[in-house]
Formats: structure tokens, sequence, C-alpha cells
């Protein structure tokens, strides 16, 4: 479980959050939305410890947080297996199953720029529920990728977290995606400064079907698609 | 590789003809093949071999002092922003200074022995090491990758070789490879005074010998010496440099 309340954040003069709150039940998976500079990554950091809190509280069941990040997440100068060693230790049976099943075995000794952004982000996720961490944030983990790449990293992402059911809190400006991932959404506003919205969309025990063309034909989500690209659009005028 | 040896090649041939003119005098300006076969013979009867080796010998062990020397203090400066501070100041006030003009104090204060040149090379070169290292550790402390550091903590171990080490390679490389080169001109520079053996002296004396050769196949010694070290360490970061 995941609870902020009353945080307000400064970069010098200019404030970014302004007395959030966020509550985000165990096991499920959140997505925070909002229009970029809104403070979405920053609200990540500051649950994650890294970057310090100003004002405000931040409450989780667990201290250990795994994160995933959008880029940049592995150290270039090492191989995918030394980068995975350094974070995790020696690899248990389990987690070089996971790595074959994910068809991840054969980067293991490529550097990182060597890889796709795909895989390079597979790798990530793999890395951040290997550590079986109660939380797991992501920020924005999948923008920089193909429609097709996208697919096959939400499949990747659903099934790893049926595994243990960790809580899961997605950052993203892609309605489309959040549609497709989460239990529930909240929006983070640029204009108040704070969650303005909150939705459910599925049963919290629901483990949500990705596939993306299925998605486009959901007339409840159509609805929901309007909503939040309504309330996007707003925030921007 | 190929190409820079034909340029090379060009040029020898070149100065060789140049300085083979009649209107040139030969005594001050010899022809590259004259110092060459000059070198070879001083190496043959081991003459440069003795001052060469006395010189670097002073490079090592001022690169013994210096190196951890450098490495634990740029580490701790990385680490704790109290030191980087009180030390900050030391540095900016001292790194300017050519460091050949506390050699006559250096000369004063621990006698013409090997101490004081010694003690030249490894504070000029401290610097280099220092203030490359302090660089690189800052870069990747302030950097984004410190967070992965943070999220997935790692042992020690990897921290110090597979994070910090690694990760400022670039940094260290270039900090040793200014320092061997102003290391090697402290070095002569220290032997040219209060001196009977290393490179510098053997310069100097052929010098005072009138023995303009000799003088001149110091010299090519020398730049032989950095040409390879220039070269060597250019390799290593050109091959290093591919995934950063």
């Amino acid at each position: 479980m995941i609870s902020i309340s009353g945080l307000d954040y400064h970069f010098d003069s200019r404030q970014v959050l302004k007395s959030l709150h966020l509550n985000v039940p165990e096991g499920i998976i959140h997505s925070l939305i909002g229009t970029t500079g809104a403070g979405k990554t920053l609200t990540l950091k500051l649950i994650a410890g890294l970057m310090p809190i100003q004002t405000g509280k931040v409450a989780t069941t667990s201290n250990d947080i795994s994160f995933v990040f959008q880029q940049n997440s592995f150290l270039p100068w090492l191989t995918m297996q030394e980068n995975l060693k350094c974070s995790l230790g020696e690899f248990s049976k389990e987690f070089n199953q996971a790595l074959a099943q994910l068809n991840l075995s054969l980067f293991l000794e490529s550097h990182p720029k060597e890889l796709s952004g795909g895989t390079l982000q597979k790798f990530a996720l793999v890395r951040a529920f290997a550590k079986k961490s109660k939380i797991i944030l992501l920020d924005e983990p999948f923008s920089h990728l193909d429609i097709v790449q996208k697919e096959d990293l939400y499949k990747t992402l659903i099934l790893l977290w049926q595994g243990y059911r960790p809580t899961l809190l997605i950052v993203s400006h892609d309605i489309d995606e959040v549609l497709l991932l989460s239990h529930s959404i909240s929006f983070l506003s640029l204009k108040s400064k704070h969650i303005s919205n909150s939705f459910d969309i599925r049963p919290y025990e629901e483990i949500p079907q990705v596939t993306l063309a299925k998605s486009r034909q959901d007339n409840g989500n159509y609805q929901l698609f309007e909503k939040l690209l309504g309330l996007l659009k707003e925030d921007l005028t | 590789m190929k190409k820079q040896l034909v340029f090379f090649l060009i040029w020898f041939i070149f100065l060789e003809i140049f300085f083979r003119l009649p209107f040139i005098d030969h005594t001050f300006f010899p022809s590259p093949l004259v110092v060459f076969k000059n070198t070879l013979l001083l190496l043959n009867n081991n003459q440069l071999i003795f001052h060469l080796s006395s010189s670097l010998f002073r490079l090592v062990i001022a690169f013994i002092f210096s190196l951890p020397l450098a490495l634990i203090l740029s580490l701790l400066c990385a680490h704790f922003k109290l030191i980087d501070q009180i030390l900050n100041p030391v540095i900016a006030f001292s790194f300017p200074l050519p460091k050949v003009a506390i050699y006559p104090l250096l000369l004063l204060l621990l006698g013409i022995d090997n101490y004081s040149k010694v003690a030249l090379i490894a504070v000029g070169i401290f610097y280099l090491l220092f203030i490359n290292f302090r660089i690189g550790f800052l870069r990747l402390r302030n950097s984004q990758l410190m967070d992965i550091i943070k999220i997935y903590p790692v042992t020690r171990f990897h921290y110090f070789f597979y994070f910090l080490m690694k990760g400022s390679l670039q940094e260290i490389l270039t900090g040793l490879k200014l320092a061997l080169n102003y290391g090697l001109t402290l070095v002569v520079v220290s032997e040219l005074t209060a001196s009977n053996n290393g490179i510098g002296y053997f310069i100097w004396k052929s010098w005072d010998q009138f023995k303009v050769i000799d003088v001149y196949s110091g010299v090519l010694t020398l730049s032989i010496i950095g040409f390879v070290l220039y070269y060597f360490f250019n390799k290593i970061i050109e091959r290093t440099s591919r995934y950063y």
C-alpha cells in the first residue's frame, strides 16, 4: 500500500506539487496520468526516496521498493549479466527460468548500448520483479517504444505481476496504456498541482487482459478515454 | 595506422634530405639517421639504459606515492561534501603554481638526493590525478545512474570496482595519461640540476661537454617514450569508450 498525504514540493520558488493526496491499495495496478511537467515522475521519486520530501507524508507498507526507470536503467559499461548480478547477486534458478521464458538469456553478454529499447525495458521489468519488492514504481517505462514492443511488454508486465501481485504504480501520459493495464487511475493536474480526479476501471481482483486491438472496441473504455483526454486538454489550456 | 606510418616515413625522408644539405651545420643539426645511429650506440653501451632506468625509477616511485593519495582523496571528496569544500580552496590555490618553482625549496628541505626529485614529480602529478579522478567520481555520483544504485543496493566491492572505477574509467585514464606526460617533464627538469644520473642529467652533461649529438639522442629517447605512452593510452581510451 502507498499512502501520500499533504505532499508539497518546490523547485526553488516554483511550486510543483500542492497538498497531493494519494492512496493505492495493496496488490493492485494503479496509474498516475498527467501532462508533461505535472510532477508525475517527481511523485514517484519522492515515494522511492530518491528525492527528499519537503512537506507532507509518504507512507508505504514496505521500505523495499523497486523502480523501473524511463531510460538508462543499466550501467552502460557493464554487460547485462554484470548489471543484473550487481543489483540482485547470484542468479537463482527461478530467475534463470524467467530470463529464458522471456527470451532474455541470449542477451546476457551484451552491453545495454547493443540492445533495443524494448529488450532493455524487459530486463528492467524482470529485475524489478526479481527483487520481490512489495511495491514497484514504473516511470513511463514504455513511452519510447513502438506499438508492437509495447504490447509485448504489457504482457510481460502482467505475467510478472501475476507471480506475486505486488502493488504497481505506473506513471504514464498514454491514455490507452493506463486503461489497458490499471485497476484504477489518478489524474495529476498541472493546474491544481494535485490529484484532481480518480477512476476505478476494473475490480481489483481481475487480471488485466492486454490486447491492444480488443481494448479499442471496448465501449466503456472509449468513454473513459474521452473523459481523460478532455482532462488532459483542459489542463493544458 | 598505415597512413600514419606512411606520413611518418615521408617526414623522415624529407628531414633526412634537408639536414644533409651542404649549407646546414651538421654539428648543430645532425640528420635524423645520424641521431638514430648514435642513439643505438648509446643504448648498446648501456649509457642510455642506465640513465633512463634512473629516470623511470623516480617516476614510478612518485606514482606509488601520488596515485593512492589522489585516489583516496578524490573518493573522499566525491562522497563527503565537507571534505570537498575544505580541500577545494587548497587545490585551487596551489594547482596553478608551476611546480618547478618549489624545486629549490624541496632541495633545501630534502637534500639533493632522490628524495627531492621524487617529491617534485609526486607533487606535480598528484594534481592531475586528483583533479581528473574527482571529476569522474563526482560526475557519476551526480548522474541519474546513481538512482539505480540507490534502488538496487550493491555490495561495496561492486560499488567500488563496477560502478566507480569502471564508470569513471575515461577520467581515470585521462588523468594517468596527463600525469605520465607531465611526470616525464618533471623528471627531466629535476635532473638538470643537482644530479649525477637520469636522462635529464645525461642531456645536460652532453651539452656541457659539447656532445651535441648526444643531446639529440637524449631528446629522441624522451620523445619515443612520450609517444609510446601517448599512443598506448589513447588506444586504451578508444577501446574502453565504446560502451559509454
